[in-house]
C-alpha cells in the first residue's frame, strides 16, 4: 500500500471537503472517495504525535541514565550484575526497533525506539565503567556512545541515534577543546574547521540512501559556526601566548580538501553552501589573527575603542549575517529545525546584549530588538520571494 | 533484508568493540593485575552521567608535574602492609610495585582517582576518610595499569 503524503490540517479539510463536492457531482463514485482521502493525512497530527513520542523516549533514556548514576547499594545488586542489565536491557531495545520496523501503523515506533537504543547503549558504557571505577568525568565515554550511535545510526538508517550521536560528537569535541587548551583562538578555530566538515558531510548525503541524515549534519554545522563567532566577538583580544594545538593546525588542510571535493561533487546549491562555511571558517581565522593585543584588564580599565572597538563590531556583524542566513536556508527548505537555530541564536545574542552587554555597548534594549526584528522580517521576505517565484509555473 | 541485518550485526560489534577498548585498562587490570592496598585521603563530588564518587588522591603520588606524558611511580610498602607512592620516572622501574600514570596540561592521572558508590555511602565515606585516610584496594597488572575494587577504612 503506498505510505500517505502529509499536508497541513486545513488543506486536509479542504480536500475532504472537494471530495465530497466531486461524489455530488458523479465525478468520483462513493467508493473510491474514501480511497482518494486516505491517502493524505494531517502533517500536524502526524508530526504531533511523532514528536511526543521522541520526547518520551528521551525522558525515558535519561531515566536510564538516572538509574545507573543513583549506584544502587552493592547489598541490592552487585556491579557485574548490572552491567549485564544494562547491556540487556540496550540489546532488548535494538531488537524492538527492528521489530515494530516494518509492523504497519505500529512502524512508526521503530525510530524513536532506535532513539532509545541509542541511549541504552550509553548507560551501559556508563554501568560498566563505573562497575570497574574508570575515574569520574572521562571523556572518552561520550566519544565512545557518540561512536556507536553513528554506527547504529548508519547501519540501520534511524535518524533518532545519528541526531544523538553527532550531539554526542560535537559536545565531546568542544569539551576536548576546552580542556586541551586555555587560548580562545584554539577554541575558535576548533570550531570554526568544524563548520565546513559538517557542511560537507551533510553535502554528500545528497542523493544517496542515507540523504535523511544530512538535516543532523547541516544542523551541526550551523551551530559550530554560530559558537566559532560568538566566541570571536566575545574574546576581542589577542591571547598573551597563543598556541593553536597540532591537532587543529593538522586538521586544516584535509577538512579544506574534503570541502572542496564535496563541493565539486554536489549540485549548485550544495557549492553554495560549502562555499558559506568555508568563509565562516576564513572569517574565524582572520579575527583571531587580527584580534587586537593587550589583555581583558585593559578593556577593563580603558574600555574599547578603535582597532578594538571595529574588530568586535565586524565579529558581531558577522554573527547576525551567519544567524539570518541560517534562518533563510532554513526557511527555504522547511528545515525548522536549522531556522530554529538562527533564530535562536539572534534571540539569544538580544538577551546577552540587552541583560548582561556581553559584547560591548551597542545602545538600548530597544535599538537592539529594532535591529534584530528587522533582520528576521528581512529573512522572511527574501525567503517568501523565494518560494513565490519556485512556485510560478 | 539479509544486508540490513549484516550491517546492523557489524555495528553491534562495533559498539562492543568500542566499549572494550574504553574500559580495556580496567579490565585488563582487574583480571590480570594482583591487589594491593594503597593509603589514599578523599573527596565526595558526583559526576553527571554516572552518580557520586569518592575523589582519590593516593599518599606520595604528586597531584601535578612539569613534565606532559607518560610518567611511572614506584610504590614503596609501609609497616603496616599498605603502599604509598615513592618517586617518579620517565621509565618503568626495575623492581617493586608500580603504577602507569598520565601527565596531560601538568596533572597527574593514574586510573584510580575515583570509586564510585551510592550518594549516602559516598557521603559517609567521605567523613570517614577526612577524619583519618583511608585504604584504597587496587588491582595493579604487570604494566602498571591499576583498578580500584574496594575502599575501606584503615
Amino acid at each position: 500500500m503506498p505510505s500517505r503524503e502529509l499536508i497541513s490540517s486545513s488543506r486536509l479539510a479542504w480536500l475532504r471537503g472537494e471530495i465530497e463536492a466531486w461524489r455530488g457531482e458523479g465525478l468520483v463514485t462513493p467508493a473510491a472517495a474514501p480511497t482518494i482521502a486516505g491517502r493524505v493525512a494531517s502533517a500536524l497530527r502526524a508530526r504531533g504525535a511523532r514528536a511526543v513520542l521522541y520526547v518520551g523516549a528521551a525522558l525515558v533514556g535519561a531515566g536510564l541514565i538516572g538509574v545507573v548514576a543513583s549506584n544502587l547499594d552493592v547489598d541490592e545488586i552487585g556491579p557485574l550484575e548490572r552491567s549485564l542489565l544494562a547491556g540487556l536491557v540496550w540489546i532488548a531495545l535494538v531488537a524492538l526497533a527492528e521489530g515494530v520496523r516494518d509492523r504497519g501503523t505500529v512502524g512508526s515506533l521503530a525510530d524513536p525506539v532506535a532513539l532509545l537504543a541509542a541511549i541504552a547503549y550509553g548507560a551501559t558504557i556508563f554501568q560498566v565503567t563505573q562497575s570497574l571505577q574508570v575515574p569520574a568525568f572521562e571523556p572518552s565515554l561520550i566519544l565512545a556512545w557518540a561512536l556507536g550511535s553513528v554506527a547504529y545510526a548508519y547501519a540501520t538508517g534511524y535518524k533518532g541515534p545519528l541526531v544523538l550521536g553527532v550531539g554526542a560528537l560535537t559536545g565531546w569535541y568542544v569539551w576536548e577543546l576546552a580542556d586541551r587548551t586555555d587560548v580562545v583562538s584554539a577554541l575558535v578555530l576548533g570550531l570554526a574547521l568544524a563548520t565546513p566538515l559538517a557542511t560537507a558531510v551533510a553535502a554528500v548525503h545528497e542523493g544517496s540512501s542515507r540523504a535523511h541524515f544530512s538535516g543532523a549534519w547541516r544542523f551541526t554545522a550551523a551551530l559550530v559556526g554560530l559558537g566559532a563567532l560568538a566566541v570571536a566577538a566575545e574574546s576581542p583580544f589577542q591571547d598573551q601566548d597563543p598556541s593553536v594545538p597540532s591537532l587543529v593546525l593538522a586538521a586544516a588542510i584535509p577538512i579544506v580538501v574534503i570541502a572542496l571535493v564535496a563541493a565539486v561533487r554536489g549540485d549548485r546549491r550544495r557549492r553554495i553552501e560549502i562555499a558559506g562555511a568555508l568563509t565562516v571558517a576564513a572569517a574565524a581565522v582572520v579575527l583571531v589573527a587580527t584580534a587586537p593585543g593587550g589583555g581583558v584588564d585593559v578593556w577593563f580599565e580603558e574600555g574599547v575603542h578603535g582597532a578594538a572597538l571595529t574588530h568586535s563590531l565586524v565579529a558581531v556583524g558577522l554573527f547576525l549575517v551567519l544567524a539570518a542566513a541560517i534562518v533563510y536556508v532554513g526557511v527555504i527548505d522547511g528545515a525548522m529545525a536549522l531556522a530554529g537555530v538562527g533564530v535562536g541564536a539572534l534571540v539569544l545574542f538580544f538577551v546577552a546584549q540587552a541583560v548582561f552587554v556581553v559584547v560591548l555597548s551597542l545602545g538600548s534594549s530597544g535599538w537592539l530588538l529594532l535591529g534584530v526584528g528587522a533582520l528576521l522580517v528581512a529573512c522572511g521576505l527574501l525567503a517568501d520571494r523565494r518560494q513565490r517565484r519556485v512556485a510560478r509555473p | 533484508m539479509k544486508h540490513r541485518r549484516l550491517a546492523l550485526a557489524v555495528a553491534l560489534v562495533f559498539q562492543v568493540v568500542v566499549l572494550l577498548i574504553v574500559a580495556g585498562p580496567w579490565l585488563l587490570a582487574r583480571l590480570t593485575g594482583d591487589e594491593y592496598r594503597l593509603q589514599v585521603q578523599p573527596v565526595d563530588p558526583r559526576d553527571p552521567f554516572r552518580g557520586s564518587y569518592v575523589d582519590l588522591h593516593i599518599r606520595g603520588v604528586p597531584a601535578y608535574s612539569d613534565r606532559n606524558g607518560r610518567a611511572y611511580i614506584a610504590l614503596r610498602r609501609n609497616s603496616d602492609g599498605t603502599y604509598r607512592g615513592s618517586g617518579t620516572s620517565a621509565s618503568k622501574p626495575a623492581n617493586g610495585p608500580f603504577l602507569r600514570c598520565d601527565v596531560d596540561d601538568g596533572e597527574v592521572a593514574c586510573g584510580v582517582e575515583s570509586f564510585f558508590t551510592s550518594a549516602d555511602e559516598a557521603e559517609r565515606l567521605g567523613r570517614v576518610l577526612a577524619e583519618g585516610g583511608a585504604v584504597a584496594h587496587v588491582k595493579i597488572d604487570g604494566a602498571g595499569r591499576a583498578a580500584v575494587v574496594d575502599l575501606t577504612a584503615p
